[in-house]
Parts: structure tokens; sequence; C-alpha cells
């Protein structure tokens, strides 16, 4: 039963991924609106002041030093 | 034609590394010059990954919490999750500033540093990926 929860986990993860991934190895050349696409969804990355507030985020021993970003 | 999961596996990786390929000016996507970018390869590189990285690295975090039990078993996973849970935030912020000081000055100073910034990022998504991708294809230890 632990396993196939495992197993799906990890499925999910790549069907997901993949079909994404596998279309941009193969187009030609990345469209405006693709590209339109790519800088939209970054600015919401970038506006996103949730990105590591997650429980699955939190580490269960916080690290001494961390290396503060450049 | 359905792709099996090992499959599924090798596009990502493929596409990590040719992502990382792309950033130092040789990768295989080409832009079209009327677009957002401008043919600008690095920045666009550094926005697709971005996003998907820390989805794909939040979805190995949340994955290894949920099945913790589990995967106690590989001891080496908790510490990887742990790793990243410790520098995620710091690994992100420090790509982000520096394609900030790329587009001002798209020197070959700032893309290096940028270069090397997102490849420690690439490396977090291979590990992820392969952990996931070694216990869904190999669920039995050893």
């Amino acid at each position: 039963m632990e396993e196939i929860a495992l197993l799906n986990a990890a499925l999910l993860l790549i069907e997901k991924l993949a079909p994404i991934v596998e279309r941009q190895l193969k187009s030609g050349e990345i469209t405006d609106e693709a590209q339109a696409e790519v800088r939209a969804n970054y600015t919401k990355f970038r506006a996103r002041t949730d990105l590591f507030s997650g429980p699955e985020w939190q580490p269960e021993t916080p690290a001494p030093e961390t290396q503060p970003p450049v | 034609m359905k792709k099996t999961l090992k499959e599924y596996a090798i596009i990502i990786a493929v596409w990590i590394a040719i992502s990382g390929i792309a950033l130092l000016g040789s990768g295989c996507h080409a832009l079209s010059p009327t677009g957002v970018y401008k043919s600008d390869q690095v920045i666009y590189t550094v926005e697709l990954m971005q996003p998907t990285a820390h989805e794909i690295i939040g979805t190995f975090l949340r994955w290894e919490m949920n099945n913790a039990p589990v995967l106690k078993r590989w001891p080496e996973i908790h510490k990887s999750a742990e790793k990243m849970r410790n520098n995620a935030a710091a690994w992100f912020q420090t790509v982000n500033n520096l394609h900030d000081a790329y587009k001002l000055d798209p020197s070959k100073e700032n893309k290096d540093k940028l270069s090397q910034a997102l490849a420690v990022i690439q490396a977090a998504l291979l590990e992820a990926n392969g952990y996931m991708i070694a216990r869904a294809v190999q669920p039995k230890p050893l």
C-alpha cells in the first residue's frame, strides 16, 4: 500500500511536467505567445510572498548557517 | 502512445540539462525575435526555470513529508530534502537578484554569475527528480 502511494506521487509529478517539457524540447521556435506566457508566469512567481511558507518547506532542523543571497 | 515513467524521467532530466546549456548560449530553443524576450536566451531560460524549479522542488518536499515513515529506509532522501528546505529560498533569491543584475547589465561577468547560481538549482532539481524516480521504479530496498 505504502509503495503504491510513493509510486503514485512520483507518477503524478512526472506526468504533469513531462508534456510541458516535451513540447518545449520539440518546438523549433518559441512563439511570441509562448514567450508572453513564460513572462506572465515569472511575473506572478516574483510577486508571490508565500513561495516558501507551506509546511513542506519548513526544515525539521534549521541549518546553523545559511548562505545569504547575493 | 503513452510513455513509460522512465521515459518521462529522461525527458525531464534532458530538459533540465538543456536549459543549463541554453543559458551558456548554445541551446536549441529559438526565440521568435518579436517576442517579449527579444531573442534574449538567458533571461528567457531563467524566467522559465524559476517557477518550474520551484514547482518540482516543492512537489519533492511534499512527497518526502507525506511519505516520511516509508522513506526512512532511505535517509539520504530526508537529508537532501532538509538541505533544500534550509537553502532553497536563498538559492531562488540569488537567481532572481542576478537575473535583475543581468537585465541591467548583460555582461559576461553577470551571465557567468547567473549561470553558476542557476546550476545550484539545476543540481537540486536533478536530485529531486532522481530520488522520486528511483523510488518509483525500484520501490523495494536492495
